[in-house]
């Protein structure tokens, strides 16, 4: 007995030791990190690059060259049309195609996907906003909504009880749609602050994806067509200002796919896959081209995209430049997850 | 024989088992309220939303103490026995030392999952009328690893307390921190639960580390 417990005794220690030695050794020769803003120009057509050393900051195109700040500007004139209009100098024109002002701003979109939001704990209920309420300001609906094995309940906030007959209305217009119960991914964007809901990505049992929205109280849902060979597997909902998009998804093999309105089609967006479960994405896009930002434990890869048809235009490379000791690690993505990391 | 230490581990510490079994239930019935209420004053619809969309369970209030209550019936359970050396009397007892000691544990034990069990439940009911079984269970989930790091603080405590030799006693209490630690990395709720076993399986192992103390005790060792 005293020998098994000497034997958990430095299991024990060990553990403690490969968990807090290589934690103690990262936070005392953690070094500031200094990420380079990389952003796609379409003018310019290659990728300009803002460093801050010391609050000191540079601009300059990945060729090298130097920039000023006002250059800087001028070549990203999607993402500063505000300080160029300001200072008179926002074109007429961006490859050949008339802009404005609200043009410009109207189109630009930003988002980041962490490992942790698509695969971290979250509690599977949904809030369905109604889409048509009359009303400028979007509002959060008095309910929410579960799908089980075999149908959609929704539940009233105020009294903890299932609304039978929204249950059944939905369930039925699901039914008649041939979808498979249960649902293997629901994904949607539960706030008002958005100036319109493009409701849920649900994706079935048998891997079909399915847009469903709630206007004037009923179910609209449509069946989105997948070209074949793709299952998707994550999906995200858009709600940018520009409405070119119903939202995102990723496939079983990772690869990004952007649903494109108004016809619903499902455009491949040409980046590797992604490793959703260690890699973070960014996207900052506008009008013309989108700058997808990949970056793992290495290093940071940036893409550009045509917005139009999402097909690569240029690639671009950096070392993550953070090192830091492995050690025994209790949590990922949110997760109590054992590992070495 | 195991009644009598059962009775003998009662009167001890009857007195503090009472007022912290009180203290444990009536935080998890302040937990409750505390839901309750906010129903009341913010409306059930922004409860909802705040626990769908924030990730987080609203009983922190909860965390420590399971842990506080156990550490202190350790305390007040096995210190005497340390300081008076009535264990040196308990030990010569026609009995199993091991046994002996193990049977104290065990009512120690006991007590903590009555009042965990207790307080488990005044949780559950306390919300079952206001909140769906989803969110009634993640914000469950959060407090297991808070009631369970109370079994395992009260027997990494009886480890250090039976530990005769300073040297020793703070050796190990600064590996009982580490170990305790384990069990409040996230606060995310129902982060621990996939892994929930591991927490288990480190909790019911920590009970034979008292073997090491009580073996050190048995052959005088001394600083």
């Amino acid at each position: 007995m005293v020998k098994t417990a000497k034997i958990f005794l430095w299991f024990l220690i060990a553990v403690v030791c490969l968990w807090q030695l290589p934690y103690i050794w990262n936070f005392l020769s953690a070094k500031q990190q200094t990420t380079p803003f990389v952003l796609y120009s379409s003018v310019a057509g290659d990728f300009t690059i803002r460093r801050s050393v010391d609050n000191n900051s540079s601009w300059a195109l990945v060729t090298g060259e130097k920039l000023t700040r006002p250059e800087y500007d001028s070549l990203l004139p999607e993402y500063f049309a505000k300080q160029l209009a300001s200072e008179n100098r926002l074109p007429d024109t961006i490859l050949s195609k008339p802009v404005s002002l609200k043009f410009l701003t109207d189109e630009n979109i930003s988002f980041r996907i962490k490992p942790e939001a698509l695969f971290g704990p979250s509690i599977p209920l949904y809030q369905m906003l109604e889409g048509a309420s009359g009303r400028v300001d979007l509002e959060m609906p008095p309910d929410v909504f579960r799908i089980t094995d075999s149908k959609m309940e929704f539940i009233n906030k105020d009294d903890n009880k299932v609304n039978e007959d929204k249950s059944t209305l939905f369930t039925e217009a699901l039914k008649n749609a041939d979808f498979a119960f249960p649902a293997a991914e629901v994904a949607g964007n539960p706030t008002v602050k958005k100036k319109y809901d493009n409701g849920f990505l649900i994706v079935d049992s048998k891997e079909r994806l399915f847009n469903l929205k709630m206007v004037k109280g009923n179910p609209v849902l449509k069946r989105i067509s997948v070209p074949l060979g793709i299952t998707p597997k994550h999906c995200l909902v858009t709600e940018f200002n520009g409405k070119h998009s119903l939202g995102l998804f990723f496939d079983t093999k990772n690869c990004l796919y952007v649903i494109a309105l108004p016809d619903n089609r499902v455009l491949k967006v040409e980046i590797p896959p992604v490793d959703l479960l260690e890699e973070e994405m960014t996207v900052m896009g506008n009008a013309f081209t989108w700058t997808i930002r990949i970056k793992n434990d290495e290093k940071i890869t940036w893409y550009a995209v045509d917005s139009q048809d999402f097909k690569l235009l240029k690639t671009y490379t950096e070392t993550s430049g953070e090192s830091y000791l492995k050690g025994l690690s209790f949590e990922k993505n949110g997760w109590i997850d054992l590992g070495w990391r | 024989m195991l009644y009598a230490i059962f009775y003998k581990e009662w009167i001890k510490t009857r007195l503090y088992y009472i007022i912290a079994g009180i203290l444990m239930i009536g935080f998890a019935c302040y937990a409750g309220l505390y839901l309750n209420r906010l129903d009341d004053l913010a409306g059930a619809r922004k409860l909802w939303e705040y626990f769908l969309m924030k990730n987080d369970s609203q009983i922190t209030i909860l965390e420590f103490v399971p842990l506080i209550v156990a550490i202190g019936g350790a305390v007040v359970q096995f210190a005497p026995e340390m300081n008076r050396k009535c264990l040196k009397l308990t030990l010569h007892l026609p009995y199993n030392a091991l046994k002996t000691v193990g049977a104290m544990m065990f009512y120690g034990v006991a007590v903590l999952l009555l009042c965990s069990v207790v307080s488990f439940s005044v949780l559950h009911f306390s919300m079952s009328g206001i909140l769906p079984e989803e969110i009634r269970s993640k914000i469950l989930q959060t407090s297991v690893p808070w009631f369970l790091s109370g079994i395992c603080g009260y027997l990494l405590t009886v480890w250090v307390v039976l530990q005769p030799v300073w040297k020793k006693r703070i050796l190990q209490i600064i590996l009982s921190v580490f170990v305790i630690k384990m069990f409040f990395i996230t606060v995310t709720p129902g982060a621990y639960t996939p892994e929930i076993w591991i927490f288990v399986v480190l909790t019911l192992m920590t009970a034979v580390l008292s073997v090491i103390s009580l073996n050190d005790f048995k052959e005088g060792k001394q600083d």
